[in-house]
């Protein structure tokens, strides 16, 4: 072996050559995936993390003359002008007008087609929010209000009463482990790497990037020369040798194991549908395109259920808000509608719902420049399967005395998060008798036993 | 905490409040000095990128020829997910509070710096090392400044003795914690190659990439 010879079959920086050693070898997992019985009923979850805390109040606004009348008085600098806002079709309950932030035409658009449908202010809640307890000291509130570490983390653990590192798609994976095909993947994708959300007792996320296949290969390893036999033969003995500290012994398992599942990862990548449906050049439409790629092949990993997670970050506007929301907002909006056309022309939209979380909304007042943190929110579910075109839970009415401004035009949430992901567990495939296992606190304000949806996201016979 | 609080209590010639005793006693505290044993090893960290690359290079007397060590650094967190001064946001790259699924977290252990060791990044950083050791490219310097290469030459000049050039490798690079397993399967591999000075590429890629140079205590 010499240095010429090896560098001739070294790879350029960042690109991972397809191999004969993992061809064959995926080729054969691929063959025996497709020789068991696919289940053909499949199901993704697809969670978009607005990190930061998004200023949903100015993503959806009221829309009628009164209502704006006090958003505006509220919001003062921070109040979007009544005449740009995306009027919403009149939503079949509550009756009031709403409307999308300008930019988010093509939200618009996906609520009044009945493919999406918002969530009005939502957030962590231990108990029914009740003003009266909060004066005298006695209500239970979330750990952490306000404070972004926690709250981001809430929305992921689905525990507000405590800091924990397990979330509930994690923990739905954990129940799932037996359903799952062995092959190295976890049915938890990750496109923002390791996140709460993804992690429970077992399971731990795969992380993927946008670009290519999605999964890093090591140079060389598996090349079918010299010095890539040299290469294969000494890593993979290296790696094998045992360890006594935890840590080491951390990292060796996901060296050996993130080589295996590239393998496998990469060539069945290789067979992902090619998209017309055309997505914008930014890391939101990137990823959401790659999770498209990744549905296609799913047969080929064997996966009947599966979540993904993508992070959206910079929604901390502390300053100029209206500035960069009117940035960011469309990019949201725009991924979501591309989203929505690539699960259609792949056929599988009826069987993806993708959502939103962020740590919380924000204070309507302003600080001057920007909004600071808050606690109740708004967000978006899209998909096939859903109640579209509504809104779930309550738009709060909006005034100086209202009784949910905590201070500050910080509005307590009316809508707890555990039934907001009830229905997306339950529409998953968890059972109703292991919701519990999924949502620990779920009970404080749904029985699932009694049937039926927490929030309404599914018809009843979805769940 | 109690061994060092004695040393301030008492320097040894009765006197209070030495802070040079206090900070001897702190670098040469047996925690500090001595590896740990035992099956359930829990103590130490992994290295996180920016800093294992930057000891890398300033392990081999990384140079140029117009004296800068230029580099952007975005193949950097392109591959490991890192970059100096480039969070994702005010908490950093990771939490102090992440504690991996599995074993770390059954243990009620955190290990922050694994929250950007993904499947990828973790396969980065060999990468990275790739493109250093046999791609010639040591930083992304900018147009304008010379390229930056490793001064391996005192490692090739020991070469022909696969046992010095491991054990010189794993007192720079590991500070002298290479698994003894890891070192004799090292000396196998190694004795295949004849040729000197990719010997010591291979090596310094190897040892690299060895739990015991990733996990510094």
């Amino acid at each position: 072996m010499d240095r010429r010879r090896f560098l001739s079959h070294s790879c350029s920086l960042g690109v991972a050559l397809p191999t004969l050693a993992s061809s064959t070898l995926a080729l054969g997992l691929s063959r025996q995936a497709a020789a068991q019985a696919m289940p053909q009923d499949y199901k993704a979850l697809v969670c978009i993390l607005l990190a930061g805390g998004n200023d949903s109040y100015n993503m959806l606004v009221p829309a009628d003359s009164s209502a704006y009348a006090a958003y505006a008085g509220i919001r003062s600098d921070l109040a979007l002008p009544i005449s740009e806002l995306l009027p919403l079709a009149p939503p079949t309950g509550a009756g009031q007008q709403l409307g999308v932030h300008p930019g988010m035409a093509s939200l618009q658009q996906l609520v009044n087609n009945g493919d999406a449908s918002m969530i009005a202010n939502i957030g962590t809640l231990l108990e029914p929010f009740d003003p009266a307890a909060v004066s005298n000291g006695t209500a239970r509130l979330p750990v952490g209000l306000f404070s972004h570490a926690d709250q981001i983390s809430q929305w992921q653990t689905a525990i507000p009463d405590g800091r924990g590192s397990q979330g509930w798609a994690g923990r739905i994976a954990d129940r799932m482990l037996s359903t799952n095909p062995g092959n190295g993947i976890s049915m938890n994708i990750s496109l923002s790497g390791t996140n709460t959300f993804q992690s429970g007792a077992q399971t731990r996320e795969y992380s993927i990037d946008s670009n290519g296949s999605g999964a890093t290969g090591l140079n060389g390893y598996g090349v079918d020369n010299g010095f890539g036999r040299f290469r294969t033969d000494s890593v993979d003995a290296l790696l094998a040798i045992s360890r006594e500290s935890l840590l080491k012994r951390e990292y060796a398992r996901r060296f050996r194991s993130a080589l295996d599942a590239q393998v496998v990862f990469a060539e069945a990548m290789q067979s992902a549908t090619p998209l017309t449906t055309e997505f914008s050049p930014n890391p939101l439409s990137a990823a959401l395109r790659q999770i498209a790629r990744v549905i296609s092949v799913r047969d080929l990993l064997g996966a009947t259920r599966q979540t993904f997670f993508v992070t959206i970050g910079g929604w901390d506007h502390h300053d100029e808000v209206l500035d960069n929301q009117a940035r960011m907002l469309p990019i949201v909006a725009d991924a979501l509608a591309q989203f929505r056309d690539a699960l259609q022309e792949l056929a599988v939209w009826d069987a993806v719902t993708t959502f939103t979380i962020s740590d919380f909304g924000r204070t309507l007042t302003s600080n001057g420049r920007g909004s600071d943190h808050g606690w109740g929110g708004h967000h978006i579910v899209m998909g096939g399967a859903i109640n579209g075109g509504e809104i779930f839970g309550h738009y709060p009415e909006i005034s100086m005395n209202s009784p949910l401004d905590v201070g500050r035009g910080i509005y307590a949430p009316t809508t707890p998060t555990d039934t907001y992901f009830a229905d997306l567990a339950l529409w998953l495939g968890v059972p109703r008798a292991d919701l519990d296992q999924v949502l620990p606190q779920v009970r404080r304000f749904y029985t699932p036993e009694d049937g039926g949806a927490a929030l309404g996201i599914f018809p009843a016979a979805a769940l | 905490m109690s061994r060092i609080s004695a040393v301030f209590a008492d320097n040894g010639r009765g006197e209070r409040g030495d802070l040079a005793a206090v900070v001897r006693a702190i670098l040469l505290d047996p925690e500090a000095t001595q590896r740990p044993t035992g099956a359930q090893q829990t103590s130490g960290k992994l290295q996180e990128p920016v800093v294992r690359y930057v000891s890398l290079l300033r392990q081999f007397e990384a140079t140029s020829d117009d004296g800068f060590i230029a580099a952007l650094g975005f193949f950097l967190q392109e591959l490991t997910r890192q970059h100096p001064l480039s969070a994702p946001s005010v908490f950093n790259f990771y939490l102090p509070s992440h504690a991996p699924a599995g074993d770390i977290a059954a243990a009620g252990l955190v290990a922050p710096e694994f929250q950007i060791a993904d499947a990828n990044a973790i396969v980065g950083w060999p990468n990275l090392l790739d493109a250093i050791l046999f791609g010639d490219f040591v930083t992304d310097a900018p147009q304008g400044f010379d390229p930056v290469r490793l001064q391996l030459e005192p490692y090739f000049a020991i070469a022909s003795d696969v046992d010095e050039l491991i054990d010189r490798l794993d007192t720079v690079l590991t500070g002298g914690a290479l698994d003894s397993g890891y070192k004799a399967e090292l000396r196998t591999q190694l004795a295949l190659i004849d040729q000197l000075d990719v010997r010591v590429q291979i090596a310094i890629y190897l040892v690299a990439i060895s739990p015991d140079a990733m996990v510094v205590r």
